[in-house]
């Protein structure tokens, strides 16, 4: 079972590494393994970290986090503060009790602002994101809603001020089928068909399936997804090519089906 | 996953939120981890 996690702890910390594993309520798989099997002193194996979206230069960063998207973002804001730029977190969650680093994000003081939907309602995105400010990067991970959001009032933003300048995914030729294909989840059970004009990511939202995603420019690899079967068609800036041919994950924000059928690890 | 998986301890497990638990991972000999890979662009 390989499961993908992101790395939260302090990447200058070279003698260890730190995930985040959210229980997956309907997971009979990775988390509930992690959560109530594995304990200190077992051997785990685990695959050379990916998944880490650098942080651009700019002098000041806003961060907007949603739930457990909060995990990626952690090291972010570890950089930030120790290359003392200005940077503003705005992280939103159900509940308190669900919101996971409350207590390390405390020390941050004024940057870091709290948002439980039970006592403040969902995040206040024009008021942070309002006025577009050039000098300012913005880095988002959370739920499929969450980033629509952030992207469309971003719309107005210098280009690239959303995620990463420097940053521009691989240019990539028409997708080779024109054709719907499925993706059987093998975890929860159900299919659901991919037309054409929407990704693998928004289709598995529509029908209710929430994958992470930051990017969704197949750039961050925060979406990776096991394929159990099925040719992906990758489309992604992430893999190399040895990865491609091994054909055993997908980024399901942008690559799709080669076949008729895919199964994912979901 | 596609690049060969290292093998670690779990050195730390912390509940950080309902739901949610951190693991810390470590070599067994307490060696150094390789680093964090950044994601590739192309030009
Ligand atoms: S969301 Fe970044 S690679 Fe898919």
């Amino acid at each position: 079972m390989t499961r993908q996690y992101s790395l939260c702890g302090n990447r200058w910390d070279a003698e260890t590494y730190r995930v985040g594993v959210l229980r997956e309520v309907a997971g009979r798989g990775g988390s509930a393994y992690v959560h109530d099997v594995l304990a200190v002193g077992d051997l785990v194996g685990l695959g050379g970290p990916r998944n880490n979206f650098p942080l651009v230069p700019a002098s000041r960063y806003l961060f907007v986090a949603g739930g457990i998207g909060i995990t990626p973002l952690l090291p972010m804001v570890h950089q930030a503060e120790l290359l003392g730029a200005d940077w503003t977190l705005v992280y939103g969650g159900r509940t308190r009790g669900s919101m996971a680093f409350l207590d390390e994000l405390a020390v941050h003081g004024e940057r870091v602002h709290v948002v439980p939907q039970d006592e403040c309602g969902l995040i206040d995105l024009p008021r942070w994101l309002g006025a577009p400010d050039p000098a300012t990067k913005v880095y988002c991970c959370g739920p499929g809603p969450l980033l629509d959001a952030v992207e469309r009032i971003c719309a107005a933003w210098p280009p690239f001020a959303l995620r990463t300048e420097r940053f521009v995914a691989r240019e990539q030729g028409a997708p080779s089928r024109t054709t719907p294909f499925d993706v059987e989840l093998a975890r929860t059970g159900g299919t659901v068909t991919v037309p054409p004009d929407l990704s693998v990511l928004e289709a598995l939202g529509k029908a209710g399936v929430e994958v992470l995603s930051s990017c969704r420019q197949g750039l961050c690899g925060t979406c990776e997804t096991d394929v159990l079967a099925g040719l992906p068609e990758h489309r992604d800036s992430i893999l190399d090519d040895a990865e491609r041919a091994a054909g055993d994950c997908m980024f399901v924000c942008v690559s799709r089906s080669l076949g008729d059928r895919l199964v994912l690890d979901l | 996953m596609p690049e060969k998986a290292l093998e670690l301890r779990i050195a730390g497990k912390a509940t950080a939120a309902d739901g949610v638990v951190t693991l810390t991972l470590a070599r067994p000999d307490g060696g150094r981890l390789p680093d964090w890979r950044r994601a590739r662009t192309s030009t």
